[in-house]
């Protein structure tokens, strides 16, 4: 079907091909309605709050600010950790269990992933003290291990004891024998 | 490391476990026996007028009276009349009065009536003086029961003493105790002597040995209810008597009481009529053959007429002679005879009303004769009961109830005792039911083991020998063949897994092992009863080449063979699933035990004689045991001795307790496994056990004295020493060494009050009072007690129990491993019952006045407390009557959890206990069915939910 009429432009072409113009001064000093951005606006805005950047000393102080923080988190968890094994008493219940479980599972992940932990804030000059770092953060997760370790021990199950070996002891033989009628 | 701390808490918990109602009746089993019936104590009984059907009440040779239902054979009642039932109690008389609903028995000095319907005790009278009872007769009493008339009994007896007297004595059947006497002070005691009664007189036999003449018969004749002496005469009757239970007179009780004698060879017979002085003489038709014995049957009727039976036997055949008497005359007169045959027979009297019936049961038949005619009034072939184990065999004597309905229709009734100690009862031709009363004179107890004769066990002890490889390909060979099964045995288990998991013997078989136990009886006789069931299975006589005075001394069970040991130092060898004779040796050295020793080539045995002194077997077998063992045995004076055997055997120490005797040597079980070798504490540290192979336990005795001696049995050092003063030795006094621990239980009597009081005293041995302290030996791996290693001495905790009443024969529980916690089984003659007592209420560590800190209930100690109390809800023979266990025997079981526990020595009870609860075996609330529905109904939601889920998915991807 071949056209003879080729139909008006939708309203959006328009208008797309021809914006409205700019806004007089007196227009421009009305606030724009709630909510809307006019993009000469927001463009004003950011030019006007950008800082210039922080030197490499300072992001330096900062990482290595945020880095003890992590190192030191776990010395935070320990109280409540020690609370919470002390309430959940020493029987074997499936509370306690999961509880010593997650004591062993947590700090161990964590020191395995300690490079990985810290690798965000791994930068040349702070090597060194990064390294300090990381062995604060292995240590705090050592103590959390430890509470495990004295968990699973009030609760029983570390072989300290003599009778945790009973079974490897033998009985004596006797070099005699001695036999009785039937 | 804690979990046994819990455990043992869960077990204190429930200090005492009960026996299930499920349970009782199911995984036990009980041989409520009698012994074998006397015949002249076993009749047809109405327990009462009222009632129509008859009891057949019988007193055993071992002095046991009951009642048996006839119909299925089930006791009635039952009482002991000795407290405990005895072996040999040849001198115990039953009668019954008619119609009164009572029955009277003597036995020892005692008399006692009892109810006929339900076996309570009436009254009982015992006689004065050191006598014994040797005949005891039902007065005949005129008139009936309904008017007041009361059934008094003729009491006869013997003095223990030379220079008593005998006594004839009419006894009140009111329970008002003797009516008259009559003393007898010349009649000595050699003399035979009995009584016969008849409606009026009462007769009093003796037959002594007279000067010059072989015997002399006097016969005094008494008014039967005043008791004064009437007459007194000898007939001329000097040879033995031949009624039927060795009694002097037959036909007691009725018209006619008469004296029968003969002589071998029995070719004249002579009869008087009691009360009359005419002797009559009849020759016996020999038959061309020697006659051996004649026994004479007669009715025991009052009204019955005066027919008699004798039953003639010759090397191979029976007859019989019926003869009547002319009462007034004092005449015999033959009636008829019944024909000779081949087979064994026994003859019984019986009557109904005045007519008097005389049966006769042989192998293959029963038939009823009237004594008037020879005609027989019916005749039965004899038919085995349906699924009984032993073909109808040769009746020793016969017990006959005849009825009579309509004139024409017999019928009988015959309780029948057969040569292997069986009670049959026939009715007409049919065997109705059996009872083994030979497991009552049961001895010795061993068990065996299947499993050591499956094809699989043979098999793999073969693959054990050979070298890997062939081994290998012998093993894929066999799994192969057991491919072939496969289609069966999956069949088999689609049943099992929707049927129930119930409790059918052959599934317990199949749990618990199949075992049997077999049993010597003092009767020479090899009986085998399952070990689940107690069926028998088989039984033997001992093979003929062991000698007649021999009694079986031990039995030894090894790869499917019984081996019996008999005091004439013979042995036997029985096939154990058969019991077919494999061999008989017959060996030079007598022996009163044997002992098992390790040697070359093969163990080896050792014969204890009377004097104690062992000596290699070498009659048997010949081999020479291995050096360094040391054999206990106790000599003729009741010192205990111990000898050191290698090639030589030579006595190494003796053992002599001051002051007293050596009343019994206890030691541990043979298989005694250990599981733990020390105590966990609550603390967890360990108290180590002491324990040795080479211990035993003495038990003392001197002038009321109990002494326990824990001795090292190589070097016969005292180990531990314990006494009580006060103890009653005609209580039970037994002990058991299990473990590292003993426990023994006596009767004493307080000096002050003489209250009687039963103590259980359970003593743990440890090496050393400190925990983790292995004490001097320490670490050592070996040690001797010949050397310094041998002086070290147990640290020793005790602890007493009293007890409601006296306790005998402890054994305790064994399990394949030692892990399950073991019970103390014991027998209580008091209240004729078996039980378990677990083992940690008796913990000797158990806290006194003070309630158990918590390491110690951690432990599962638990406070202290002196009295035991036996539960009779714990008892393991519940509801059942079990009476004179004299043996407990307990044996592992393929489960860890349970314990095969079985008594013997008159009763026979079996059951499985588990001291620790079946922590191996699926609960019966367990059901197959419900859990794989659960699965079925699970996998089909999952199908279910599967497009659900599939659909949820797709969509989730899309938007």
């Amino acid at each position: 079907m071949s056209t003879e009429r080729i139909p008006p432009p939708p309203k959006w072409v328009v208008e797309l091909s021809s914006p409205p113009p700019s806004r007089s001064k007196n227009v421009s000093s009305l606030p724009d309605p709630p909510g809307y951005l006019s993009s000469k606006a927001v463009s004003k805005k950011t030019e006007k709050n950008a800082r210039k950047p922080p030197t490499q000393q300072e992001m330096d102080t900062l990482k290595l600010k945020k880095s003890w923080e992590i190192a030191l988190g776990p010395a935070k968890q320990l109280p409540m950790q020690a609370i919470m094994g002390y309430m959940s008493g020493n029987s074997l219940q499936i509370f306690s269990i999961m509880m010593v479980f997650m004591l062993f599972k947590g700090p161990l992940q964590a020191i395995a992933a300690t490079n990985v932990t810290f690798a965000r804030f791994e930068a040349e000059s702070t090597k060194s003290q990064m390294l300090g770092v990381k062995a604060v953060y292995v240590l705090m997760n050592c103590l959390l291990l430890a509470l495990g370790v004295w968990k699973v021990n009030a609760m029983g199950l570390l072989p300290t004891t003599r009778s945790d070996w009973l079974a490897w002891e033998g009985e004596r033989t006797p070099s005699e024998r001695a036999y009785f009628p039937s | 490391m804690r979990w046994h701390g819990i455990f043992s808490v869960a077990l204190s918990v429930i200090p005492v476990q009960s026996l299930f109602v499920d349970e009782a009746y199911n995984i036990d089993f009980h041989h409520a026996l009698l012994g074998i019936p006397q015949p002249h104590s076993t009749f047809f009984h109405k327990p009462d007028a009222s009632s129509n059907a008859a009891l057949l009440y019988s007193l055993s040779d071992k002095a046991v009276l009951g009642a048996l239902n006839p119909r299925d054979g089930s006791l009635v009642w039952r009482q002991s009349l000795a407290s405990q039932p005895t072996v040999n109690a040849t001198t115990s008389f039953l009668v019954a009065g008619e119609g009164d609903g009572k029955v009277t028995t003597a036995v020892g000095k005692e008399v006692a009536t009892w109810d006929a319907s339900d076996g309570k005790l009436v009254w009982k009278y015992t006689a004065r003086g050191e006598v014994k009872a040797v005949d005891l007769q039902a007065v005949p009493v005129l008139g009936s029961s309904t008017d007041g008339a009361v059934q008094d009994v003729i009491l006869l007896t013997q003095p223990l003493q030379e220079g008593g007297s005998y006594v004839v004595s009419r006894i009140g059947g009111d329970g008002s105790g003797e009516r008259w006497r009559h003393e007898d002070v010349d009649t000595k005691l050699d003399a035979q002597v009995g009584i016969a009664t008849s409606l009026k007189h009462l007769f009093y036999i003796t037959k002594s040995a007279g000067l010059l003449s072989g015997q002399r018969t006097k016969v005094v004749v008494f008014d039967i209810i005043t008791g004064k002496q009437l007459k007194e005469y000898s007939p001329a009757l000097d040879s033995e008597t031949v009624a039927v239970d060795g009694r002097l007179a037959s036909a007691s009780g009725s018209e006619a009481p008469l004296l029968i004698t003969s002589e071998t060879p029995y070719k004249t017979i002579k009869f008087n009529l009691l009360g009359n002085n005419k002797v009559s003489t009849i020759t016996l038709d020999d038959k061309g053959e020697d006659i051996v014995s004649v026994s004479a049957h007669s009715a025991l009727g009052t009204t019955a007429e005066s027919h008699f039976l004798l039953h003639v036997r010759t090397a191979t055949k029976n007859w019989a002679e019926v003869y009547h008497i002319n009462t007034a005359t004092g005449d015999f007169k033959r009636a008829y005879s019944l024909p000779a045959i081949k087979d064994a027979s026994a003859f019984a009297a019986s009557n109904n009303g005045k007519n008097v019936f005389f049966s006769r049961a042989t192998s293959t038949e029963v038939s009823v004769y009237s004594s008037q005619s020879h005609g027989h009034l019916g005749r039965w072939p004899r038919n085995v009961l349906a699924g009984s184990r032993t073909s109808s065999t040769d009746p020793i004597y016969a017990i006959a109830e005849v009825a009579i309905r309509d004139n024409t229709n017999t019928a009988v009734r015959t309780a029948i005792i057969s040569p292997e100690g069986s009670l049959y009862l026939v009715r007409n031709g049919d065997t109705q039911w059996v009872r083994a009363e030979m497991l009552a004179y049961a001895e010795l107890a061993a068990w065996f083991d299947y499993a050591q004769v499956t094809p699989l066990a043979q098999e793999l002890s073969a693959e054990v020998s050979v070298d890997p490889a062939t081994a290998y390909i012998n093993r894929v060979y066999r799994h192969a063949k057991e491919l072939m099964h496969l289609p069966n045995y999956l069949v088999k288990l689609a049943q099992g897994a929707f049927g129930p998991a119930e409790d059918k013997p052959s599934v317990r078989e199949d749990l618990l092992g199949s075992r049997s136990l077999i049993l010597a009886t003092s009767r020479k006789q090899i009986v085998s009863l399952s070990g689940i069931s107690g069926a028998i299975q088989w039984d033997a006589d001992l093979p003929s080449a062991i000698s007649d005075g021999a009694a079986v001394r031990s039995l030894a069970i090894s790869e499917g063979r019984v081996t019996i040991y008999t005091s004439d130092g013979s042995v036997s060898v029985l096939n154990a699933t058969t019991g077919g004779v494999i061999e008989t040796k017959t060996g030079t050295i007598p022996a009163a035990r044997i002992i098992e020793l390790p040697g070359t080539p093969a163990s080896t045995l050792l014969k204890v004689n009377e004097e104690g002194i062992p000596q290699v077997a070498v009659d048997l077998a010949p081999s020479v045991p291995l050096e360094g063992n040391v054999v206990m045995t106790q000599d003729q004076t009741g010192n205990l001795v111990g000898w050191t055997v290698g090639t030589t055997v030579r006595k190494t120490w003796t053992f002599t307790p001051t002051p007293g005797k050596i009343v019994a040597v206890t030691t541990r079980p043979e298989q005694d496994p250990i599981a733990s070798i020390g105590k966990v504490l609550g603390d967890r540290s360990v108290l180590y056990k002491y324990f040795t192979p080479n211990m035993a336990v003495l038990t003392t005795m001197s002038n009321e004295i109990l002494t326990m001696y824990l001795i090292d049995a190589v070097t016969g050092a005292v180990l531990h020493t314990s006494s009580h003063a006060g103890v009653l030795d005609s209580f039970p006094i037994s002990a058991v060494l299990s473990e590292n621990w003993y426990a023994y239980t006596f009767t004493s009597s307080n000096p002050e009050t003489n209250a009687l009081s039963t103590q259980l005293i359970i003593s743990e041995l440890y090496e050393s009072d400190v925990p983790n302290d292995r004490g001097q030996l320490s670490a050592q791996t070996n040690y001797s007690s010949f050397g310094p290693d041998g002086n070290v001495k147990p640290h020793v905790v005790s602890a007493a129990f009293t007890l409601a009443e006296p306790m005998s024969h402890l054994t305790v529980t064994q399990t394949a491993q030692g892990i399950t916690s073991r019970s103390l089984l014991a027998y209580l003659p008091g209240s004729h019952a078996m039980i378990a007592i677990p083992r940690h209420v008796l913990d000797a560590r158990r806290p006194i006045d003070r309630d158990p800190t918590s390491s110690e209930a951690e432990e599962g100690l638990f406070r202290y407390t002196p009295e035991l109390s036996l539960d009779p809800k714990t008892f393991l023979s519940h509801a059942r009557d079990v009476v004179g266990i004299s043996h407990i025997s307990a044996v592992p079981t393929l489960l860890e959890s349970t314990s095969t526990v079985f008594g013997f020595g008159h009763d026979i009870f079996g059951t499985q206990v588990a001291p620790s609860q079946t922590f191996d075996v699926l609960g019966k609330n367990f059901s197959k069915f419900q859990l794989l529905a659960t699965v079925v109904a699970l996998y089909l939601g999952v199908l279910a939910l599967r497009p659900l889920v599939r659909r949820n998915v797709v969509k989730r991807g899309w938007l």
